[in-house]
């Protein structure tokens, strides 16, 4: 640990990493919400040692379904109306809800960076047919596109190469990356578009570099930040949406597969009298979401000093 | 100016048409309706008919300029589930939507920029500190779980606080009460409330960051260095250098935001059954009932890619640095 704004008089390096870090620390609350990401995170992937129970096992007590039971000491959040424990439902959906954003949000940044980079960095015609379309799916509401396209599985069977079988999780993510990737690809060719007139930029390309070379070894490295923080805010944008198709029932099977969406809408019937249904994976959306905007936003303010920190 | 609005609108037709185009492709491959027809009770034989009648069996690019064509004309055609007209459904969802997204904007528009406001004047006060982390939570509420909580609240937690026998806010059955005859004005507010906190719980989260950022930016600036220097008291230098030039892309951005409001709410008017676009959407996608949702993806894209432009025009017009010819 060293001690902070004590260097007086020497003249000690510090690397880029290490001052992003330094800006990053300064929030106490992104610090908080990295821990808490990775307790649930902890939480969701050792699920089968902290729970009694699978997340589709059917509880029987005294070879009646347990169905409904109050939080208690054996069934910390309760049951469901499907003799589930709720405890172990939220974890183990908590596996698919957080792969669903953070794998979503890792695909929808690479489109969006390659489509960004390459219409900043060709400029010309190609610069336009990239924006046009990026504006075509920007005029579509996100969430009736993720829709349609959640349909596209279950009735064209071309489509199940990409989206793999309806309401999968695969289909999930491919649905939200498809609507999701306009915003990075319109921040990528802005930063893009800025680079290319740099001193380094020129001098790379009269060193006699190939545009891929300078692509892949300048361009890209220098966006670095504004894809890592992209990419993370993706993530709870993502989980949000994935709980909102699943309300919506155009997410993935709640009949074999848990996810914090699907256990949120089937909860809506049984709010009253057992909001324990609700606040379960309400509260996990909620705080993992949380969390993860508060650590953006310390990205933000550590990898991209330019912006005025908010 | 007259040609930069020119441009603009030869920007906005070819994403109004591809845009319409690809919505249409898309709802076509992936809507089955002589399924939903089974399920609606809907004999198939009607819907074969409804098809050749309405030219569904040709090609879908012939069909799609046929629907353009028409569309323009002001026919909307016929639905395949209510085997009606279209336009009346459509335009009460189109009304019941504008007026849910005006008056939750004016709420969450003055809400949102006063905390913004407030909160760059005082930078780092508690009253900063509090609205930012307030923020942070409005964004992370996923608006159906806040909206069940409400329900919940407004409903049984409220009955058996006070004893009421009546919920304190109606929370179905959509935009008025069944048994109101004509208009009556208390009765649509009372069924308006609900959605609009729902939805202006994340917008006044969104508007108040934009608008403390603008701020920020703007109070730092060298014009507001000379504005103080000239010796302005100090609240003209906020309210007439800092706080209307903030205002400017906040303008441009509230004008995005309503355009794309017109596409309904869709997880809102869903849970309190706000008949609004974008519970329109839904049941009829469930239903298969293209023919009324094209005229729906027509309207949604031209409210969408009008507003983009009436918001680089706002722009273009308040902000005198930016000069476009």
């Amino acid at each position: 640990m060293t001690i902070e704004g004590e260097v007086s008089g020497s003249t000690e390096a510090i690397s880029p990493g290490r001052l992003a870090w330094r800006r990053f620390r300064r929030h106490r609350l992104a610090v908080v919400g990295v821990v808490v990401l990775a307790l649930i995170t902890a939480a969701c992937v050792l699920a089968p040692f902290l729970t009694r129970y699978g997340p589709n096992e059917l509880i029987r007590i005294d070879g009646a379904k347990a169905t409904l039971r109050s939080p208690g000491a054996r069934f910390w959040l309760g049951t469901n109306e499907r003799a589930n424990d709720v405890w172990a439902t939220v974890l183990y959906g908590g596996r698919i809800s957080l792969a669903v954003g953070v794998v979503t949000a890792l695909v929808s940044s690479l489109i969006g960076t390659v489509i960004g980079v390459i219409a900043g960095w060709f400029g010309g015609w190609i610069d336009g047919v990239l924006m046009r379309i990026t504006d075509l799916f920007l005029a579509v509401p996100f969430l009736v596109a993720a829709i349609i396209l959640s349909q596209a599985p279950a009735t064209q069977s071309w489509a199940r190469v990409v989206f793999g079988p309806p309401n999968s999780s695969r289909s999930v993510v491919a649905v939200i990356a498809l609507v999701f990737w306009m915003p990075v690809a319109r921040v990528i060719r802005g930063v893009v578009l800025s680079l290319k007139e740099k001193e380094f930029v020129e001098a790379a390309r009269a060193a006699g570099a190939s545009d891929t070379r300078i692509i892949v070894r300048h361009l890209i490295p220098n966006c670095s930040g504004q894809i890592v923080i992209n990419t993370t805010l993706s993530v709870s944008a993502a989980i949000l949406t994935e709980s909102a198709l699943s309300y919506l029932g155009y997410g993935v099977n709640g009949v074999t597969t848990p996810t914090w969406g699907n256990l949120l809408n089937r909860a809506q019937g049984y709010i009253e009298p057992h909001p324990n249904l609700l606040l379960g994976p309400g509260l996990a959306v909620i705080v993992t979401v949380l969390c993860i905007n508060f650590v953006g936003d310390a990205l933000r303010d550590a990898l991209d000093p330019a912006q005025v920190a908010s | 100016m007259l040609r930069f609005v020119a441009r603009r609108l030869a920007w906005g037709i070819p994403v109004l048409l591809a845009g319409s185009l690809l919505t249409f492709v898309a709802l076509r491959m992936t809507t089955q309706p002589v399924t939903a027809a089974r399920r609606l009770r809907i004999d198939p034989a009607a819907i074969a008919r409804y098809r050749r009648e309405l030219g569904l069996d040709r090609p879908l690019l012939e069909q799609y300029a046929g629907y353009v064509a028409r569309f323009f004309r002001g026919d909307l055609g016929t639905s395949f589930t209510t085997q009606g007209p279209v336009w009346p459904e459509l335009r009460t969802a189109l009304v019941n939507s504008i007026v849910l997204a005006l008056v939750a904007a004016v709420v969450y528009m003055a809400i949102g920029i006063a905390l913004g406001v407030v909160s760059a004047v005082r930078q780092y006060s508690w009253f900063d500190h509090a609205t930012t982390g307030l923020s942070f939570v409005g964004l992370s509420l996923p608006p159906f779980v806040f909206g069940l909580l409400c329900i919940v609240a407004v409903g049984t937690w409220y009955q058996n606080l006070t004893g009421a026998s009546q919920p304190l806010l109606p929370f179905v059955g959509g935009v008025y009460s069944p048994q109101t005859q004509g208009f009556d004005l208390a009765d649509r507010a009372r069924h308006l409330a609900l959605p609009v906190i729902v939805l202006s719980v994340q917008q006044i989260a969104v508007y108040s960051r934009y608008m403390r950022t603008g701020m920020l930016e703007t109070l730092g600036s060298d014009y507001l260095r000379t504005a103080r220097a000239k010796g302005l008291p100090e609240r003209r230098v906020i309210f007439r250098h800092a706080f209307r030039n903030a205002l400017i892309p906040v303008v441009t951005f509230a004008a995005i935001d309503i355009g794309a409001l017109a596409g309904g709410l869709v997880v809102t008017e869903q849970i309190f059954g706000y008949q609004g676009m974008g519970k329109y959407f839904v049941d009829n996608y469930h239903n298969a009932d293209y023919p009324a949702l094209l005229p729906w993806v027509m309207i949604v894209i031209l409210f969408v890619v009008a507003f983009n432009i009436l918001a680089d025009i706002a722009y273009a017009w308040l902000d005198p640095r930016i000069r476009v010819g």
